[in-house]
């Protein structure tokens, strides 16, 4: 089976279903392409809302905001107050108080 | 209602309260700084049970709570001083390994203790709930940028580990820099230390088994000093016995290796942090508290006595003896 095609450049029947296909093909090509950037900017519009809505889930670095690019962090936390990456040791230790030097304390430490 | 007991010109005027159901003690060197200190101290103390209290409808933690209903968990801003409270939590949890997790609230109020302590002195209704982990101090989103806390739904922040260490710390801090006198806070025990006298403060060591309470006395001259053990804070549920210190992998009270545990800190918060720390690590706390270098004493539950990282035997000598060597 084969089909005639009319010459370029001849009006006629064919000529007009040429440009209403032409045309219908173009419309097809716009509205596919509005709707594919429209699914990529919903996507990517879902995807920020759900990294907001379960932020727990995104652990990062522990004891310190280092890696984190905009100072949240997940289980992290900022310096303050202490060290971020240790605990503070006294200056120095407590020192024993001898008998003969003991008087009753003021403070009790452990007793309430 | 306090008392102010002066003890005479060049010595130490302290002054007694009770807050949060337990002991507050004001220990200045210039009996002169007596009046302005405890304004001070009491105002401290006002902002944090403000900011921190879980008993308090009104406080800005549980208006974080609420919020957290929200199913979207966006972190919310809030003030610098529950931010700061928050962040010393988390840290806190993360240098004990997630031995002190703040978000043990919930666990803790399934266990009864979910009013003042005051309250539960004749026990409380209930049954002992099923082993299950805390949702984890990973969760607690802490945004430095906009100062903003966020937890997941559900969660319920316990800042008990930390809030009231943190507080002796800040009301010490302010009456040592205002007045310019040596000064001793401690809130139950969680002690902190600015500007010493000579030699240092001194202070008992309390362990406190059933009826019995025995003590020894060092002295410090800097920072902070902790006592964390079940001696006192336990109450029953539903007629079982539990006590405040909740282990994060079953949300249930630990199950005491030791019966006290004392440590000296750079400050009163990282001094509770450890004392938490150890008696949830259990027999594990000694190595822990040696690597850490916090000079401790741990009694077990035994009685055996055990000193770690530079602490003073309570004889005199050396460290002593380490259970896990024995």
């Amino acid at each position: 089976m084969s089909s005639q095609r009319a010459p370029l450049g001849r009006t006629g029947p064919d000529h007009h279903v040429r440009r209403r296909r032409d045309a219908a093909v173009q419309r097809t090509r716009s509205i596919t392409r509005t709707i594919a950037v429209a699914s990529v900017s919903a996507v990517a519009v879902f995807a920020v809302y759900v990294s907001r809505a379960l932020p727990g889930h995104a652990a990062t670095t522990t004891g310190t905001t280092a890696g984190s690019t905009n100072g949240v962090t997940a289980g992290g936390g900022s310096s303050a107050g202490g060290s971020p990456s240790n605990l503070a040791t006294p200056s120095s230790p407590p020192v024993q108080q001898q008998q003969q030097q003991q008087q009753q304390a003021p403070v009790v430490s452990g007793s309430s | 209602m306090g008392t102010a007991v002066a003890r005479g010109p060049g010595t130490l005027a302290v002054y007694r309260t009770t807050r949060w159901s337990t002991t507050v003690e004001l220990v200045v060197t210039d009996p002169r700084a007596v009046a302005a200190a405890t304004g001070i101290l009491n105002r401290q103390l006002d902002r944090v049970d403000q900011v921190a209290s879980r008993f308090r409808p009104d406080s800005e933690i549980n208006t974080l709570h609420s919020a957290a209903a929200h199913p979207s968990g966006w972190a919310h801003p809030v003030s610098d001083d529950l931010f700061e409270a928050v962040s010393l939590a988390v840290r806190a949890a993360a240098l004990s390994d997630g031995a002190v997790d703040p978000t043990v609230g919930s666990a803790l109020c399934a266990l009864g203790y979910d009013r003042d302590f005051s309250a539960l002195a004749g026990g409380v209704p209930g049954r002992l709930p099923a082993p299950r982990p805390v949702p984890g101090w990973q969760t607690v989103v802490v945004d430095s940028e906009r100062r903003a806390i966020g937890v997941l739904p559900g969660t319920v922040l316990d800042l008990g580990a930390t809030a009231k260490a943190w507080a002796a710390d800040r009301a010490s801090a302010a009456i040592a820099d205002q007045l310019g006198c040596g000064t001793l806070v401690s809130l139950g025990g969680d002690i902190a230390v600015r500007n010493a006298p000579d030699g240092g403060f001194t202070i008992g060591i309390a362990d406190v088994c059933g009826d019995r309470t025995t003590t020894v006395q060092v002295s410090i001259e800097a920072g902070g000093l902790a006592t964390s053990g079940i001696g006192r804070r336990h109450w029953l549920l539903g007629g079982h016995p539990v006590h405040h210190l909740v282990d994060p992998d079953t949300g249930l009270p630990v199950d005491p290796y030791w019966r006290t545990v004392s440590v000296a800190a750079g400050s009163c918060v990282d001094a509770n942090t450890a004392s938490t720390a150890a008696m949830v690590k259990g027999v594990g706390a000694v190595t822990w508290l040696e690597q850490v270098g916090l000079p401790a004493r741990l009694v077990r539950t035994d009685g055996l006595t055990v000193t770690a990282a530079g602490w003073p035997s309570d004889h005199g000598g050396g460290p002593g003896p380490d259970p896990a060597r024995r």
